[in-house]
């Protein structure tokens, strides 16, 4: 029973951890990408900061933001292999800087609460 | 890489096919810059074990198929590719049967009406099976939403999936004439090879139905004006000998749709055929004559002209389109032959 208790409780945890992680994942990714990065480039420059990202949460992740409109991408040779860059679209950081306000606000609400 | 190019084409296999060639080409760009860039820090080139772990870690090809599928409201992307291949075989066997039934209808003799009701009732058959299928998975999404059992699932599978188990490269999979003949492709040729066969030995519906679209009504009269001339008796047994050989090769593709070296040789021997036939129905001084016992001789008689040249010039465009589809088979053929690692060349 005692396992049984640990196990479900793991597996809400981790059910709650990754929603509280999807949202900010995005700010990451719009974030990080004010600088232009193709997707393995990205993935290991968020890793540098503490962000890690599974590659294929992160890979399809960017071509619905760019669906949505939030990224631009062109694909270009690099060191004689073609890949696709992902930037920030004007779009974009319009929405990246209301994430933020909103991010900025939700963080300060939290602090005067936890 | 192979192992990398082998994991690709498993990706493929679930990804929306307008998407597959754009996404399998990023995908593959990212994968082979970690692989390079683990190389880079190694010094040395992955080995097959180092690389499965790589693709292991990235994930089962459903699974990350699954992440590049929209949102659907019915029917969630993780369930969809299943829900897809489902409905696709369900269907694929309604089908099927509905083809068997009106085949028996045609070697039992019976009429036109009856065959083509038959076959009509397959296009009723279809809605309601599809409803059938969709509550089913709908309910499934449902239970899926509610107890997270799929992701349960992902998880199992993604810890026992070892890609060292991928299925070899198809031969030239990048070139749409290298791709796996598609099965529903070759059973409606199936179908219609069967179909005719049977017309040909003459089995009166698939005869009379022949006429019907020919003539018009006047070719469901109980006398039909013309007949096959002379000419049938030197092309009758060639004909059979011909269908046979495109049924063989139509059975054979439907089990073995990659099997694309005998897909073509067995083309180039029916096609050969066929041009030969052709041709000698078009140098026929007249394909049709008139039937004995037909009512107004001298009427037809008028019009059996103007029906035999339309039938030559029919005949010679189609030899002609036989000939060009002969000549591709033995080009790919040769190509395939000289060219064999060219053929099965990654296309990401």
């Amino acid at each position: 029973m005692v396992d049984l208790a640990k196990l479900l409780n793991s597996d809400l945890f981790e059910n709650l951890r990754l929603e509280l992680r999807r949202g900010s994942l995005i700010i990451a990714v719009l974030a990080q990408l004010r600088e232009e990065h193709y997707g393995y480039a990205l993935r290991k420059a968020l890793a540098e900061r503490g962000m890690e990202i599974e590659e294929s949460t992160l890979y399809p992740l960017l071509r619905r933001l760019e669906n949505q409109g939030l990224l631009d991408s062109e694909w270009r040779e690099e060191q004689k292999r073609n890949k696709r860059f992902y930037r920030l679209s004007k779009e974009g950081a319009h929405i990246l800087k209301q994430l933020l306000e909103e991010w900025h606000s939700m963080n300060s609400s939290l602090k005067r609460i936890v | 890489m192979e192992l990398l190019e082998r994991y690709l084409e498993a990706v493929r296999a679930y990804l929306p096919k307008s998407q597959q060639e754009d996404i399998l080409k990023e995908l593959g760009e990212n994968l082979r810059a970690q692989v390079e860039d683990t190389e880079s820090e190694l010094g040395r080139a992955l080995n097959e074990d180092e690389l499965a772990a790589v693709l292991k870690k990235h994930g089962h090809p459903l699974f990350v198929a699954t992440r590049y599928r929209q949102t659907r409201h019915l029917i969630g992307s993780t369930l969809f590719p299943v829900y897809w291949l489902v409905v696709k075989i369900i269907l694929g066997f309604v089908g099927f049967g509905y083809a068997i039934s009106a085949l028996v209808l045609i070697a039992q003799g019976k009429s036109v009406l009856e065959v083509l009701g038959a076959i009509f009732r397959f296009s009723g058959a279809v809605l309601p099976t599809f409803a059938w299928v969709t509550i089913i998975f709908a309910v499934l999404d449902i239970g899926n939403n509610k107890f997270r059992l799929l992701e349960k699932i992902t998880r199992d599978s993604n810890e026992r999936f070892d890609p060292r188990t991928l299925p070899a490269l198809r031969p030239a999979s990048g070139s749409p004439e290298g791709k796996p003949i598609p099965r529903y492709k070759t059973a409606i040729e199936l179908f219609f090879s069967i179909a005719f066969l049977l017309w040909w030995v003459r089995v009166n519906p698939i005869r009379r139905l022949a006429l019907f679209m020919a003539l018009g009504p006047a070719g469901l009269a109980d006398k039909i004006p013309f007949q096959l001339g002379p000419v049938l008796q030197t092309v009758y047994w060639p004909v059979i000998l011909l269908t046979l050989v495109a049924v063989v090769q139509q059975m054979v593709t439907l089990i073995h749709p990659e099997r694309l070296r005998f897909y073509r040789l067995m083309r180039v021997i029916s096609n050969g055929g066929s041009v030969m036939v052709l041709y000698l129905l078009s140098r026929a001084d007249g394909m049709l004559v008139l039937a004995p016992g037909t009512t107004d001789p001298a009427g037809f008689a008028k019009v059996l002209p103007i029906v035999n040249m339309a039938l030559h010039y029919t005949m010679l465009f189609t030899a002609i389109m036989t000939a060009v589809e002969c000549f591709k088979q033995i080009r790919l053929l040769f190509r395939e032959g000289s060219h064999p690692k060219a053929a099965a060349s990654p296309s990401v």
